[in-house]
C-alpha cells in the first residue's frame, strides 16, 4: 500500500515539475533539406573527355547554371540545414516586463556541391565536389574556420574532391 | 485508492494534451509534363515548340553559346513534434526540374531532367 501510494507521490511531483518546467526549460531541434543525395564523382567523369550530355544523363537537370566568361557552370547541390536551441526562463506571463529568460542557439547549413565547368564545346573542363554533409554537426558547429591561424579551416572527412584543369580557376573558392 | 488512480489518469491525459504534432506540405506547382519529352528532338526542335508544349519557363539562363529554359517545381513536407520539454521539427523539399540548353539559333541541343519531387517526405530531425 505504501508503495502504490509512493508511486502516486512521485508521478504527481514528476508531473508538477514538468507542468512547471515546460514554460522554464525547452530544447528544439529543427532540421531542414532542400534537394537530393548526389552521386559522388567516379571514373565516368573525366575532365577534359566528359560531354555535357553525359553528365545530363548521369546526374540529370542541374540545380544551379550559368555563364562564367566563355565557359558554362553547372551546379548539383543539397543543402542540410540544423537548428538546435536550448532555453532557460521564468514564465511571468501575467507581468509583460518582467520576463527573465536566457537561451543558446546555434544553425548549421551544410553543402553537398558538385560543380561542372564547360568549355564553350560543352565538354567537362574542371570538376570539384564537396560533401559537407560528411562533417559532423557538434564538429562542424563549434570549431572555428581557420582556428589557430593554420588557415585549413574545420578538418572533417566531408570527401573534398577536385579534378581537371587548373587554369583559370580559383580553388580557394 | 480509486481516488489516487483516478488522479493519476487525469494528470496523465493533462499532461499527454500538453504535447501535439504537425504535418504541413507545400507545393510549388508548374503543370509541366516530363512524359512529353519524348516529342522532343536535338538538333531540330525549338525553343518555340517547346514553349508551346510547356509554357512559359521558371527562369532562362544565358549561357556561353546559347541559353537554358528552366521548368521548376517542388514539394515540401513538414513535420513538428512539441512534447513537454523538447520540439522537433524536420523540413524537406525535393524537385522536379527540366532543364533545355539551346544553341544560338534556339535549336534544342540537350536536356536534362530530375524528378525527385515525390521523394519528399514527412520525418524526425534525426
Amino acid at each position: 500500500m505504501g508503495f502504490r501510494f509512493n508511486v502516486a507521490l512521485v508521478f504527481i511531483i514528476s508531473f508538477m515539475a514538468g507542468v512547471i518546467l515546460s514554460g522554464c526549460v525547452s530544447y528544439q531541434l529543427v532540421r531542414q533539406v532542400r534537394g537530393t543525395g548526389i552521386m559522388p564523382p567516379d571514373d565516368t567523369l573525366k575532365a577534359g573527355s566528359t560531354t555535357l550530355a553525359e553528365v545530363l544523363s548521369l546526374y540529370g537537370a542541374p540545380d544551379k547554371l550559368g555563364e562564367i566568361g566563355d565557359h558554362d557552370l553547372l551546379i548539383y547541390e543539397r543543402i542540410l540545414y540544423s537548428n538546435s536551441g536550448l532555453t532557460f526562463g521564468i514564465p511571468f506571463g501575467d507581468f509583460p516586463l518582467i520576463k527573465p529568460e536566457i537561451s543558446a542557439r546555434g544553425g548549421l547549413g551544410r553543402y553537398d556541391t558538385l560543380a561542372l565547368f564547360f568549355t564553350s564545346d560543352r565538354i567537362v573542363r574542371y570538376i570539384v565536389y564537396t560533401k559537407g554533409s560528411g562533417c559532423p554537426y557538434p564538429k562542424a558547429l563549434f570549431e572555428e574556420e581557420g582556428a589557430a591561424g593554420d588557415g585549413n579551416g574545420v578538418k572533417c572527412k566531408n570527401g573534398n574532391d577536385s579534378s581537371g584543369d587548373e587554369e583559370g580557376v580559383d580553388k580557394s573558392r | 485508492m480509486k481516488l489516487i488512480f483516478g488522479v493519476i489518469i487525469v494528470l496523465s491525459m493533462m499532461l499527454l494534451d500538453v504535447s501535439c504534432a504537425m504535418f504541413g506540405k507545400s507545393t510549388e506547382y508548374h503543370g509541366f509534363d516530363a512524359g512529353r519529352l519524348a516529342t522532343f528532338t536535338t538538333g531540330t526542335t525549338t525553343a518555340g515548340e517547346i514553349v508551346k508544349v510547356f509554357g512559359a519557363p521558371t527562369h532562362i539562363v544565358k549561357l556561353s553559346n546559347g541559353n537554358a529554359y528552366v521548368y521548376e517545381r517542388s514539394v515540401s513536407k513538414g513535420t513538428g513534434i512539441w512534447l513537454v520539454l523538447v520540439s522537433f521539427g524536420n523540413y524537406e523539399t525535393q524537385y522536379d526540374r527540366v532543364v533545355f540548353f539551346f544553341d544560338h539559333q534556339d535549336i534544342l541541343t540537350h536536356y536534362g531532367l530530375s524528378m525527385h519531387g515525390g521523394d519528399s517526405s514527412y520525418g524526425l530531425p534525426f
